[in-house]
């Protein structure tokens, strides 16, 4: 690297420089089972985002729809897909995060 | 920003920026799947199902937790389960594994103050710790997704199911998967289709992988729920 930080650790392993793309936590929101955003800027490095599910089965019919993520630099938004019938509806709920790295 | 601490990688990328807590790690566990009866689904009258597969259950305290894992020896293993308590901070994370599995589980948090007495630490205008050396970073190598049955919405007629689409890639450095989100499928008791990762130093594989039954049959369910997607943490120094 020819400028910028670098990390040891107490054994003297390199664990950061400026060759290394680190996470960054803009937000996190429960998703409840109901399609939304938060607009936001997130221009300063690449957008991702993590969702981790409460759950991944619930009812045997299957009718358990996932959010649907899209991400840019102005924002996050998720959906859900409708669901083929109202009965023995489970939308899959669980911890939405998003940043930069 | 007016004041603080801002770093950047060599091609200009913000690592730190003085606002915006990083991912750092804050535990890691370790814990050896065992065969046992799983829940699975239930139907109307309140039946609960389970499976006998690969199992562990991981239990620690953090705050708004961010997960990565690794199987020892390239044992592909999936997250089934990732809640928290109704109160408190104990969250749960549980894994299924193909065969039976050395599962290490990293908890990546904003970092809590802790007694370092060496190092950098960075702090947000409001006084808030967002980045301390002593704690290892979530490096982010890579972003991998995908979806195994096309489309968006449910599906029930034409479409057969997926097969194991098994894919691989290496790097230079051991790694470990990140914020794994698992392509999923099932029909009543079999079958249960899902993703599974698997990492052995620096290689990786990943495939829809059939714990029970196959994927004879016709598609019925939501098409995005075959998706994946996972990032790809360099775990060098982070044991």
């Amino acid at each position: 690297m020819t400028a910028g930080l670098q990390i040891w650790n107490a054994s003297g392993q390199l664990m950061l420089d400026a060759t290394q793309r680190i996470g960054r936590i803009k937000g996190s929101q429960h998703l409840d089972g109901n399609g939304g955003h938060v607009d936001m800027d997130l221009s300063d490095g690449a957008p991702f985002w993590s969702f981790q599910p409460d759950f991944l089965f619930k009812h045997i019919n299957g009718n358990s729809p996932v959010p649907v993520v899209s991400i840019s630099s102005t924002g996050i938004v998720w959906t859900y897909s409708s669901p083929p019938t109202g009965d023995y509806l489970y939308p899959i709920t669980g911890y939405l995060f998003w940043g930069c790295y | 920003m007016t004041a603080g601490f801002q770093a950047f990688t060599d091609t200009g990328v913000v690592q730190i920026d003085g606002a915006t807590p990083n991912y750092q790690l804050v535990a890691s566990l370790v814990q050896v799947t065992q065969l046992e009866s799983v829940p699975t689904v239930f139907n109307n009258v309140g039946t609960q199902f389970s499976a006998t597969l690969w199992h562990t259950t991981f239990t620690f305290n953090a705050a708004r937790p961010f997960y990565a894992f690794r199987a020892d020896g390239g044992v592909m293993a999936t997250p089934w389960k990732f809640s928290k308590s109704q109160t408190g901070n104990t969250f749960t994370a549980e894994f299924i594994s193909v065969g039976q599995a050395t599962i290490r589980l990293y908890v990546f948090d904003q970092v809590p103050v802790t007694s370092n007495r060496f190092g950098l630490q960075v702090f947000d205008a409001s006084g808030a710790l967002i980045a301390d050396a002593a704690n290892p970073f979530a490096r982010v190598l890579d972003v991998i997704e995908g979806q195994y049955q096309p489309g968006l919405g449910w599906q029930a007629v034409g479409n057969s199911v997926p097969g194991p689409n098994t894919q691989s890639k290496s790097y230079s450095v051991p790694v470990g998967f990140g914020g794994a989100l698992a392509a999923h499928y099932f029909v009543n008791t079999s079958p249960f289709i899902l993703s599974a990762f698997g990492a052995n130093g620096g290689s990786i594989s990943w495939e829809f992988h059939q714990y029970i039954g196959n994927n004879s049959g016709t598609f019925v369910g939501f098409a995005e729920a075959t998706r994946y997607r996972f990032m790809v943490l360099d775990m060098t120094g982070i044991n």
